[in-house]
């Protein structure tokens, strides 16, 4: 009766294998494959949650509260900006910038209100109408939601 | 419909410029040729844009699609005038259809995770629209007046920077009446599908697939990478073009090819017109080109010399860099050299915490272990990455790391802190690509082989 040498024809085998296996590049395919798989997960697991984030609380450009103003700006360059709020808070700032974006290429100067358009953004309706009332403005647009007024000099 | 015209005649004006080019390169695989032209076709678009401006002083639209049509006819004509002559690439039909099946699956998931990740952010994050999308409002909608882009009410929007990619979403709304926020956001999922299509096809030249494609899927896993990628932020274009320079630059010198380092140079000029960074990246590559094909027995003349045509390439990428320097950049109002000044000097203290903040921020969680498995990698290559190969993209990375630092600590306009957290994660974002390239490169390098397509 024949005897198969088992022993001899697996050691062969693993001195190929195990070099291979414990070779710089399998050890980084090992790592990267694994990295990209949790990763993946993560990412996953993230776009699922925003989705649902999204479902409940939705997507506000700030900036989109601004959009009706640009037909009244027509060839306008510059305008003055006036806020109660702290420009220096994240949110605020933001909000001035998103407003900037929408309504160019006109230029909000947050820094002077010589100008003859100033767009006034209070953190309440009332407040930039008493601050309108105070410059001597007439009333171009009201947003009393978002809390603006376009208003125009008094010559 | 008419969202896929302007990007349907860039990629035909660089599909058809590639295949002229490339047309004895055979080896060259049809993904890095498709991953290339989109590229050149966007960039070369966004300068006919820019040319406009310069003669015109405003968006002319008859003469951006009169250039654009010339430009597609005489590349056309080119091409058939060589047909004869004319190869296709090689396909490799010996594909199984589960892998045709599987590289489309891919590619189709890789769009999703992009589309789903961009439009949770429809227009895109705080430069988006307070630099990028803004400065192509005013390209657009400006007229005659585009230049008040640079009134110095407006330095909070990095006047200083160059103006490819607001001009690409320019390019986008060309057929449009008003600058629909679609188009940026469509630009930055472009922009970052072709760095990871050009990381796998560029790596696949010298490495095997499968590695090249773990460098691709790393390179999108991370949420973070994604995140910025498609804030329609100016890094990725960056990112993209750099690998592009940096893959045409190894090509020209293994190839002895002229014409990759032509399109070295194109890529590198095109890329100092993205961004200040980009500038400084470009510049950094092509002084690093002259030592890394500076050899004296290969016996070129200074005509058939490499960095000759890397010369011309790069002269021609350039020129609207030059112009918009010479023409309309103002100074940039955001900074302060802390060496000449007392009220805001530099100090060790702000060396040290950029120092701290860089290796933070590589350690940090929101890369998912990322840039430590590259370290890993450089670390498992036993010196390879260091290796006269490699040394193009490493020294390029030390001293960019280091001049980046430099710029930091010397530039004392903004409260470091604040400033690094804002910016650092895009400025790895833009060397993450070549990064990755470099690691694979490193390791799998040495293996390369004539690879199947």
């Amino acid at each position: 009766m024949k005897i198969i040498p088992t022993t001899n024809m697996s050691t062969p085998i693993l001195k190929n294998t195990l070099p291979r296996l414990s070779s710089p590049q399998s050890i980084f395919t090992a790592l990267v494959g694994l990295c990209i798989l949790i990763n993946f997960l993560v990412q996953t697991i993230e776009i699922i949650e925003l989705k649902q984030q999204r479902k409940i609380i939705g997507y506000h450009f700030l900036g989109t509260n601004y959009a009706g103003l640009a037909p009244l700006l027509d060839k306008v360059v510059v305008i003055g900006y006036y806020t109660d709020r702290d420009l220096a808070k994240n949110v605020n700032s933001a909000r001035f910038a998103q407003a900037q974006y929408t309504l160019a290429p006109v230029i909000l100067n947050p820094d002077s209100l010589d100008y003859e358009f100033i767009l006034l953004d209070c953190a309440s309706g009332q407040k930039a109408v008493e601050k309108m009332i105070e410059m001597n403005a007439t009333l171009v647009f009201i947003n009393p939601k978002a809390g603006f007024i376009l208003a125009k000099k008094t010559k | 419909m008419t969202y896929c015209f302007p990007y349907l005649i860039s990629f035909l004006i660089g599909l058809l410029a590639i295949s002229l080019l490339l047309q004895d390169q055979k080896k060259i695989n049809l993904p890095l040729r498709l991953s290339l032209a989109l590229g050149i076709g966007l960039s070369i678009s966004a300068h006919i844009i820019f040319f406009g401006f310069v003669i015109f002083d405003k968006l002319h639209r008859p003469f951006v699609l009169t250039i654009h049509f010339c430009l597609l006819a005489l590349l056309f004509i080119g091409l058939l005038s060589r047909w004869k002559t004319f190869t296709l690439p090689k396909l490799n039909l010996r594909k199984t259809a589960l892998e045709i099946l599987l590289g489309l699956g891919l590619i189709v998931t890789i769009l999703y995770v992009l589309w789903t990740q961009a439009n949770f952010y429809p227009y895109g994050g705080w430069d988006a629209w307070s630099v990028w999308n803004f400065k192509s409002k005013f390209l657009y909608l400006g007229g005659q007046d585009w230049k008040n882009m640079f009134d110095p009410i407006l330095w909070r929007s990095s006047q200083h920077y160059p103006l490819l990619l607001p001009l690409t979403n320019v390019w986008g709304w060309i057929f449009f009446k008003e600058p629909t926020p679609m188009i940026p956001l469509i630009n930055s999922i472009l922009f970052t599908f072709m760095t990871v299509a050009l990381l796998y096809s560029g790596l696949k030249i010298f490495v095997k697939s499968t590695p090249a494609l773990l460098a691709a899927l790393l390179l999108v896993s991370p949420t973070t990478f994604i995140t910025y990628a498609t804030s329609q932020y100016c890094d990725i274009v960056i990112a993209y073009l750099l690998l592009a320079g940096l893959v045409c630059l190894i090509l020209a010198k293994l190839n002895r090819a002229k014409v990759f380092a032509f399109l070295a140079g194109l890529f590198l000029g095109f890329l100092s017109f993205t961004k200040p960074e980009g500038t400084l990246a470009s510049a950094l590559i092509v002084g690093l080109s002259v030592p890394f094909f500076f050899n004296k027995n290969e016996g070129f003349s200074a005509r058939t010399h490499p960095l000759t045509f890397l010369g011309i390439g790069l002269i021609l990428g350039l020129l609207p860099t030059i112009l918009f320097h010479i023409l309309y950049a103002p100074a940039n109002q955001t900074f302060i050299n802390g060496l000449n000044s007392s009220t805001h000097p530099v100090t060790m203290e702000r060396f040290k915490i950029i120092m701290l903040y860089f290796a933070s921020e590589l350690m940090s969680k929101k890369w998912c272990g990322l840039w430590a498995l590259l370290f890993i990698g450089l670390l498992l290559s036993h010196g390879r990455c260091f290796k006269r190969e490699n040394l193009l993209l490493c020294s390029f990375l030390g001293l960019y790391g280091l001049l980046t630092c430099f710029y930091y600590w010397l530039n004392t306009y903004f409260e470091i802190g604040w400033w690094l957290t804002v910016t650092l994660p895009r400025v790895l974002l833009a060397i993450l690509p070549i990064m990755i390239f470099w690691v694979f490169y490193s390791l799998w390098g040495e293996n390369a082989e004539e690879q199947p397509d």
